[in-house]
């Protein structure tokens, strides 16, 4: 009995997988697919699901037209820049706000909260204003405060909220074997964050990494540009050409991509493995 | 040296990073220091980064709206070849897509930040000119040296660059609409495309149900629901009732109010409600337009003579042809509206106004007029370059001579009224789509417009004389 | 102190643009109008409520975030707990399933137009091949229909973002809380309510309410499908508010909206902290 519900339960959970990963794969293959076809194909009576004549056209068209290298560059300049003074800053940040108690947290938290509200719309023209003064404009500098501000209050909460769950008795272990408070932080509860550290990371990185709004409004010169921003010039204002499209798109998914894979298995590492027993 | 930089600056985080992590001796208040302080340095580190202009010569900065890669090489092209007659100044070539454009423009401006050119249509002209942004060029204009040249297109027009008597925008081309035709499926229906050469409204509209066969996924005509749609059937009613302006009796009635406007906006928002357009046209604007006719779902398209170029690259030979606007039946005139594409305005903070000015004269002059309007695909603002046999032949002959027609009046867009742009692109947009979704009936739809119209009269103009 | 760097960035930089924001909230500050500029009170917020087309965005808004975070959640939720097994090719698999967060939300945009395109989408091809329905379906241009595309965009997007999330907490549940379970003989159900659930509970309040915010002021979908149209029938609060103030050049009361919209969600904050009691979550 025992068995075969055990059984059934893998079943379910293998369908599940199944459908899961084609969903998020469908529309993928359908990006690849539609940037390995030409015009007429693309827009056939009778869709392909494979291209009948494959070209690569559209992706020497990407790489002719735009300075993709140049893109990628300011694109990893800001994110990863970016990302590192978010992660430093919210591990700092959460942790006080998980851990200490003092008045105002709540405000605090507000805050942090409000900041993520403020209505773009008014928003811009102060921080326009704003940039002018500290000369940041057209500059990759102006993303990275934009990003690292936007980012922040939500990385910082997230960090905190994994910090919450980290038995505060396994501080307390540590301290009694004679660390430090900042030391028992830095060798015991970190380790064992790590997940969550990456997880962080990876939602500043990617955040940074797609963000088109203000990369259009700020930076005007197209060496100064991110990929998304650069993707933009493909949407002209002529025509919709969804080969160059697609695979400009696809382009842009390879680094990310890549990220996620070098990533991924911090997040999935077994961590409790050496956590102090209580 | 730009990589240098980067790379320092990556290093200094990375090694902030590390030492947060690996000092153990260190008070946590101290590490919160070190971590703002070096925040704000790497900040600052990718600033200079990037800060390696030279200041011997003086420095403009030009900003595209509407940049294609065909557009830009062209007038990088153009820009070289300023820089090389007139060494002591350079141009910075910068650009933002049109759809984020107006957002863009309009921020640069309200925050003291825009560039010494921009190129505008005129909706960013108007949003420009009103707060004080642009620099006035009446003076400029007026003792323009080629003025003799101009096309009579040009002067009638003028009034879309100009605002409350003053001009803003020196064009840079002007277009105007036309109707691209699949001629593939006019030969399948038996109509010969060059009987329509001298076509009204109403063979118009005949051609586009004749064309729709939903068997086929063939629908008569690329519909413009979205964004800037009304001013199709604005040019529609304004050919029919043969006026010269929105407000022809010089009080707030509109001709929106017209006793015949209502059955003319049944008959031409007709054709997406009755499906001769597909129905996801309702929130087309100028891009999904054009891809619709190019990709063969709709077989006419009213556009302007840039769409040519598309339609160059990505159809084949044969299958389509651009004929003139419809006329209307009986009418002596020819009623139509036309404006420029892309005029260069100056922006009043410039702080290099003489050599923005040397800037926008080398662009204008008809040397470069008609080399830009070649490579971009508009018709030119002087006769001489008119005359060239590029716009004698081929797609453009049909536009040419729509301009140089005797008998063409210009019927001009409502630019006093300073909401006219928020009108096109929001207010018309969403009462129409009420309308084409079936939410709300034709009299209600045009109730509303006539009375927004109204009421932006009196706050504009009756209310300023 | 340890919050000073974050709290200095984040006020530091977004300080002055609230404050601004709240200045001409009660101005009369349309750039269309530069020399009329002067302080009119709350004549800005007051237009707010004349506003006939807001309460039809505003429920717009409450549909899309409601539905969006809903499957975002729950989808998440069963596949951070389908990763937390080990099984075959698991590493690969989990990098795949989390790609569409990778993605940017213009791309995801035009990826989903694409798909839902009447006439050369490939959603209706199939509709039709499968005999579900006879014509194609105008997935954009209908105002029955015009949510659900950017509805099933943004969650395709989302699901990796509470997957990821989960998934960290999970498995930061140390392994002995689970033997204790086991011992207590719990079934699978009584594990997944009274162990794993009130463990991750920070992680799940504090996603959900950043998700909230973070949906509601997320218009970039929407605008590249169908923007916000026709008439309106798939705008939300975000992206209506963008396009009046910048179309209309009227400042002033785009910021009277914005201000308007934050205050909301503020109170939308405090009472789901209060009711989800999170200062005291956690604390075992």
């Amino acid at each position: 009995m025992g068995n075969t519900k055990k059984m059934l339960f893998r079943a379910i959970e293998f369908v599940l997988r199944i459908i899961f990963i084609f969903c998020t794969l469908f529309p993928f293959y359908w990006m690849l697919v539609t940037s390995l076809k030409n015009r007429l194909e693309i827009h056939a009576k009778v869709p392909t699901f494979w291209p009948e004549n494959i070209t690569f056209e559209n992706y020497i068209n990407a790489f002719a037209q735009t300075r993709f290298d140049m893109f990628i560059k300011n694109s990893l300049i800001v994110t990863v820049i970016s990302s590192l003074i978010v992660l430093v800053v919210s591990v700092l940040g959460g942790y006080a706000l998980a851990r200490y108690r003092f008045r105002g947290k709540n405000v605090i938290l507000i805050i942090f909260l409000a900041s993520q509200m403020i209505p773009m719309i008014t928003a811009i023209i102060p921080m326009f204003i704003l940039y002018s003064k500290l000369g940041l404009i057209d500059r990759l500098a102006s993303l990275i405060a934009s990003y690292t501000v936007s980012n922040i209050p939500f990385c910082l909460i997230t960090m905190s909220s994994f910090f919450k769950r980290i038995p505060v008795s396994l501080e307390e272990a540590a301290l009694i074997d004679g660390c430090s408070s900042f030391q028992s932080v830095v060798r015991i509860v970190l380790p064992t964050m790590l997940p969550g550290i990456m997880a962080v990371f990876v939602f500043a990185f990617t955040g940074a990494w797609n963000e088109l709004f203000y990369s259009i409004m700020m930076i005007s010169n197209e060496g100064r540009r991110t990929i998304p921003a650069g993707l933009m010039n493909f949407v002209q204002k002529y025509d919709i050409d969804w080969g160059q499209m697609t695979a400009a798109g696809f382009i842009t998914l390879i680094p990310v991509t890549v990220m996620f894979f070098m990533v991924e298995k911090y997040i999935v590492a077994g961590l409790t493995q050496g956590a102090v027993k209580e | 040296m730009k990589k240098v930089n980067a790379l320092t600056s990556i290093v200094l985080v990375l090694i902030l990073v590390l030492s947060v992590f690996a000092g153990c001796s260190s008070g946590g208040s101290k590490v919160s220091e070190e971590s703002t302080s070096s925040g704000t340095d790497s900040g600052s580190v990718s600033t200079d980064n990037n800060d390696n202009k030279t200041q011997t010569q003086s420095e403009i900065t030009f900003l595209d709206t509407m940049p294609t890669p065909e557009r830009t090489e062209l007038l990088k092209n153009m820009i070289a070849k300023f820089e090389a007659a007139n060494t002591s100044v350079k141009v910075e070539y910068t650009s933002v897509p049109w759809d984020e454009a107006y957002k863009k423009v309009v921020t640069m401006g309200a925050s003291n930040t825009l560039p010494d050119v921009v190129t505008t249509d005129v909706g960013i002209m108007l949003a420009l000119a009103q707060p004080g942004y642009a620099e006035k060029l009446t003076d400029k204009w007026n003792n323009w040296k080629y003025k003799d040249d101009l096309t009579q297109a040009a002067i009638v027009a003028s009034n879309l660059y100009t605002y409350d008597g003053d001009i803003y925008v020196i064009p840079d081309g002007f277009l105007l609409q036309g109707i691209f035709v699949r001629t593939d499926w006019l030969e399948e229906l038996g109509i010969d495309p060059v009987s329509l050469q001298n076509w009204t409204w109403d063979d118009y509209f005949d051609v586009i149900k004749k064309m729709t066969d939903k068997d086929k996924n063939r629908y008569g005509i690329a519909f413009r629901g979205g964004a800037n749609g009304f001013l199709r059937f604005y040019e529609f009613l304004g050919s029919n009732l043969q006026v010269t302006n929105a407000f022809p009796d010089g009080t707030n009635k509109s001709i929106l109010e017209d006793p015949r406007a209502i059955d003319l906006f049944k008959q031409f928002y007709g054709l997406y409600t009755e499906g001769y357009a597909p129905k996801e046209s309702i929130n087309w604007g100028f891009k999904e337009m054009v891809e619709g006719f190019v990709n063969g779902q709709c077989g006419t398209l009213n556009q302007t003579p840039e769409v040519t170029v598309t339609c160059q690259q990505n159809m084949e030979e044969g299958i389509w042809t651009v004929l003139p606007q419809p006329k209307t039946k009986g009418a002596t005139k020819n009623h139509m509206t036309w404006g420029y594409s892309a005029g260069y305005l100056m922006s009043s903070s410039s702080k290099n106004k003489d050599g923005t000015w040397a800037f926008i004269e080398f662009m204008s002059s008809p040397e470069m007029n008609l080399e830009y309007s070649k490579g971009f695909g508009c018709l030119p603002i002087y006769k001489s370059c008119l005359e060239d046999s590029y716009f004698q032949s081929g797609a453009l002959k049909g536009y040419a001579d729509q301009l140089l027609d005797p008998n063409i009046e210009y019927f001009s867009q409502p630019t006093d009224l300073t909401q006219w742009g928020y009108f096109l692109a929001e207010y018309s947009k969403t009462e129409v789509q009420k309308y084409m979704s079936g939410k709300q009936s034709a009299e209600d739809t045009m109730a509303n417009l006539a009375q927004w119209m109204r009421e932006q009269y009196d706050k504009d103009v009756a209310g300023k004389q | 102190m340890l919050l000073l760097p974050a709290l200095l960035i984040v006020v530091g930089f977004m300080g002055y643009p609230l404050l601004y924001s709240v200045r001409i909230s009660f101005l009369n500050y349309n750039l269309m109008a530069p020399n009329d500029v002067r302080f009119i009170g709350f004549d800005n917020y007051r237009k707010l409520f004349t506003d006939s087309e807001i309460k039809y965005v505003l429920l717009n808004s409450i549909k899309w975030v409601v539905t969006v975070v809903f499957f975002q959640f729950i989808l998440g939720f069963i596949l951070a707990m389908l990763l937390n097994k080990k099984f075959f090719g698991k590493k690969i698999y989990q990098s795949v399933v989390f790609l569409p967060w990778a993605v940017s939300g213009f791309l995801i945009g035009l990826i989903f137009k694409w798909v839902y395109s009447e006439h050369s989408g490939i959603l209706n091809f199939m509709l039709l091949k499968l005999g579900i329905i006879d014509s194609p379906i105008s997935w954009l241009g209908d105002g029955k229909y015009a949510m659900i595309g950017p509805i099933t965009g943004m969650i395709w997007y989302g699901i990796p973002f509470f997957g990821i999330m989960i998934l960290a907490a999970l498995q930061s549940i140390p392994t002995d809380i689970f033997d204790s379970a086991n011992i207590d003989g719990c079934s699978g159900i009584q594990k997944l309510f009274y162990v794993i659930i009130p463990f991750i509970k920070p992680t799940i309040i504090m996603t959900l309410l950043l998700r909230v915010i973070w949906v509601f002021n997320s218009p970039d979908i929407i605008y590249i499908m169908t923007g916000g149209g026709p008439a309106n029938a798939s705008n939300i609060l975000s992206l209506y508010v963008f396009n009046q103030a910048f179309y209309s050049l009227d400042f002033g009361y785009g910021a009277a909206v914005g201000i308007l919209m934050m205050a909301l969600l503020v109170l939308y904050a405090l009472v789901f902290l209060t009711l989800t009691r999170y200062e005291r979550s956690g604390d075992f």
